[in-house]
């Protein structure tokens, strides 16, 4: 009895132990397994916070590498104003720092809501100011702004950004948004009670914006514009808008339109919705005069003509019940002959249309698809459209006497460009494009090789001796055409008093390094494409070329 | 004939079993308690437990009836051991290891915790800084852009006198004449 004692106890004691041990291993693994997911939701959420990381948008550069486009950080001032003691004092003094009048803030501050915005995307020094002031209930945050060093330059062709994220919402920065936004990351970081960070749980890096380089010249768009803006001031037009290409890349130089204004401060300027648009792409005219180097490029390549080929022409032609005549009839003997070369040069309208009634409309219509004004060309730029042509099937029998002289046809300013840009590159068409990156061009050959150089020819004849010798540029080739086109009134007819002035041409005409299109909207004291477009022309190529380097096609 | 020093270690190891007076208690001490077990019979002469660190295994006794009446269970078997000397090295390595053991499991994880919060707390800062880094960056090309744009470069040009050239300017390359030709503005004037 007396040795049963102790053993029972340390089996008692044993025993005990042996519960305690199992209920600490029952507890151990209910904390660890069961309740281990809850548990750890549990305490991420009081310490885990997921900071998103953002992806800086990238940069927009001329094909020089000048930054037209870039994303700074900048300061926005925001309240609560349930923390605001005094919205009188604290409104009086922001109001000087951050521009805002004294009323506007009140109202923000006396408003019921814990939030509220008192100015956005401010200068950092103006963030700093209100940091300093220390006011009660006021804040001051970072965000990227996207800013437009350059100023004035391009605004319609880079377009802009808008919302919170400043996502592209015209223009380039619409195009090419994804490639510029880049993809925000995500880390999940631990934090101590005061705040302090003590570890990250998982980290997914935020990938920057990629920078997009665009075709453009800085220094050729500047000039293109800054002569656009004169020859609008100078002729009272309502708007103009040049192109500049490189006809054996589809690379385009330089966009311009008017008017042209500071993207920067655009949501404050009183620019019209009208004035945003790139008219270059998104707008559609009568080419007028401009579209003749189709019909006879028809002909050529049909074989019908050779540029020596003589017409007997009089001072008006009609077909059906249409009548065409030549522009200053008046001036012109009863009857003359023309070459195909002389009908470009001289711009007759009748000799066109002569040249159209010889080609027929099923090689016409093939020629106009073939140089693409029937579809869009596919350029990397948001809101293109087509061109319009009646189809084929439709066409009135008076229709083969419009569309030669460019009338009862629509194109966009760029798909014309593109169509002489054709004729500069040997006959082969190349898909215009405004980014280095990204785009991948197509070509294709629209007119036989010797077609191009003699429909080079004759235009550069057009310069030399027909209407567009204001064009002529100092110690170089210039061949071009110019236009001026009636523009078609509400009725279907044409305003007396309203042209589109144009000139389109290439140089060195021998072996052209560009071509430039100017088309000057409602020009008042002039409407002659000859005197309005034609001089704009020579000033901007001439320009071009000294900044490419280009030499003369004359030495001395 | 022993040797000497076998002789030496004879007398020795004859010394060392003479009892000393403090073990001759000890022995007493264990052969009373012996004596007055109940599981003997009679008394068993100390001296049939001397020596040392010997166990003492009991003679078969033969029980009388009354004994094996009471003898219900098998004799567990009894250990008689000496005093040893403690090993003081063998308690300080397991102390020491112990200590380790511990240190490895608590201290480790704390230091290991602190120096990655304290990486986190660096990695933070220079994350701080290369944002500031990228911000400055971005303002100054913005600066340069701005400041070499070509309005701008016009205006300064312009202060300067400049105009645009009018005309070609050619350069002959004779052995004779290297000189420009054509119009020439002279700046400022």
């Amino acid at each position: 009895m007396t040795m049963a004692r102790p053993n029972r106890r340390l089996a008692l004691f044993m025993g005990f132990a042996v519960v305690f041990l199992a209920a600490l291993f029952g507890r151990t693994f209910y904390v660890q397994v069961i309740a281990a997911p809850a548990l750890k939701e549990k305490a991420n959420a009081q310490a885990v916070t997921t900071v998103t990381l953002s992806a800086p948008r990238g940069n927009i550069c001329d094909r020089n590498g000048e930054v037209m486009a870039i994303s700074e950080e900048s300061a926005s001032v925001y309240a609560d104003p349930r923390h605001v003691s005094d919205p009188q004092k604290t409104a009086q003094v922001l109001a000087p720092v951050l521009g805002v009048s004294e009323e506007e803030l009140l109202s923000k501050l006396s408003a019921d809501c814990g939030f509220r915005y008192l100015a956005r995307k401010v200068d950092q020094a103006v963030g700093e100011q209100v940091r300093a002031l220390d006011l009660d209930g006021i804040w001051v945050s970072s965000e990227a702004k996207r800013v437009y060093p350059k100023g004035a330059l391009a605004p319609q062709l880079l377009g802009f950004v808008g919302g919170d994220n400043d996502a592209g919402i015209a223009g380039l920065e619409l195009q090419y948004n994804k490639v510029l936004s880049g993809q925000p990351g995500q880390a999940q970081v631990v934090h101590s009670l005061n705040g302090h960070r003590l570890a990250t749980l998982s980290l997914k890096p935020a990938q920057p914006g990629r920078t997009v380089t665009l075709t453009i010249d800085a220094d050729i768009q500047y000039e293109t514009e800054r002569v656009l803006t004169e020859v609008v001031e100078k002729f009272q037009a309502a708007k103009a808008c040049a192109i500049v290409l490189a006809p054996a890349t589809g690379e385009i130089l330089a966009m311009a339109n008017t008017p042209v204004f500071d993207t920067n401060d655009f949501a404050s300027s009183s620019i019209s919705e009208g004035d945003r648009r790139n008219m270059a792409v998104t707008d559609q005219y009568e080419p007028g005069s401009t579209f003749k180097m189709v019909v006879a490029a028809a002909a050529l390549e049909a074989g019908l003509v050779t540029p020596n080929t003589t017409f007997k022409l009089g001072r008006d032609i009609t077909v059906y019940d249409v009548t065409v005549h030549e522009a200053h009839a008046e001036d012109l003997p009863e009857t003359r002959e023309l070459t195909v070369t002389e009908i470009l040069a001289q711009s007759s309208n009748v000799g066109a249309v002569r040249l159209g009634l010889e080609v027929g409309k099923s090689r016409l219509v093939d020629m106009i698809r073939a140089f693409g004004f029937t579809q869009k060309l596919g350029i990397d730029y948001p809101g293109e459209i087509d061109g319009h042509m009646r189809p084929p099937e439709q066409w009135f029998g008076t229709t083969i006497a419009n569309v030669p002289i460019g009338q009862g046809i629509a194109v966009t300013p760029l798909q014309l460009v593109a169509a002489y840009g054709a004729v500069a590159n040997d006959g082969v068409l190349m898909q215009p494009h405004l980014a280095r990156e990204f785009v991948e061009p197509w070509a294709r050959r629209v007119l036989s090789s010797q077609v191009a150089a003699q429909l080079r020819q004759m235009l550069t004849v057009t310069v030399d001796d027909g209407t567009g010798r204001l064009a002529q540029i100092e110690g170089y080739k210039v061949a071009g055409k110019t236009g001026t086109a009636q523009k078609v009134n509400e009725k279907g007819g044409y305003y007396s008093d309203r042209f589109v002035a144009s000139f389109v041409g290439m140089v060195p005409a021998d072996k052209p390094q560009l071509v430039v299109l100017v088309t000057v909207d409602e020009p008042k004291t002039e409407h002659l494409g000859a005197y309005v477009a034609a001089p704009a022309f020579a000033q901007i190529a001439g320009f071009a070329l000294k900044v490419l380097g280009v030499p003369p096609s004359e030495t001395k | 004939m022993p040797t000497p020093t076998r002789l030496a270690w004879m007398k020795a190891w004859e010394a060392d079993l003479t009892p000393s007076p403090a073990e001759l208690r000890s022995r007493a001490r264990v052969a009373a308690r012996v004596s007055s077990t109940r599981y003997y019979g009679r008394r068993v002469p100390a001296t049939l437990y001397y020596g040392r660190e010997a166990t003492a295994r009991l003679p078969e006794q033969v029980p009388t009836p009354g004994e094996a009446a009471l003898e219900r269970k098998p004799l567990p078997e009894l250990k008689v051991v000496t005093r040893r000397r403690p090993r003081w090295g063998m308690v300080l390595l397991v102390v020491i290891s112990v200590a380790l053991l511990l240190g490895a499991c608590v201290v480790a994880p704390v230091m290991i915790r602190a120096a990655t919060a304290d990486l986190e707390s660096s990695l933070g800062t220079l994350q701080l800084t290369e944002q500031k880094l990228a911000a400055a960056n971005s303002r100054l090309s913005a600066q340069v852009s701005a400041l070499c744009s070509p309005d701008r470069l016009a205006e300064q040009a312009a202060r300067l006198g400049l105009v645009p050239a009018q005309s070609l300017g050619y350069v002959e390359l004779g052995p004779e004449q290297a000189a420009p030709e054509g119009e020439t503005v002279v700046a400022g004037r």
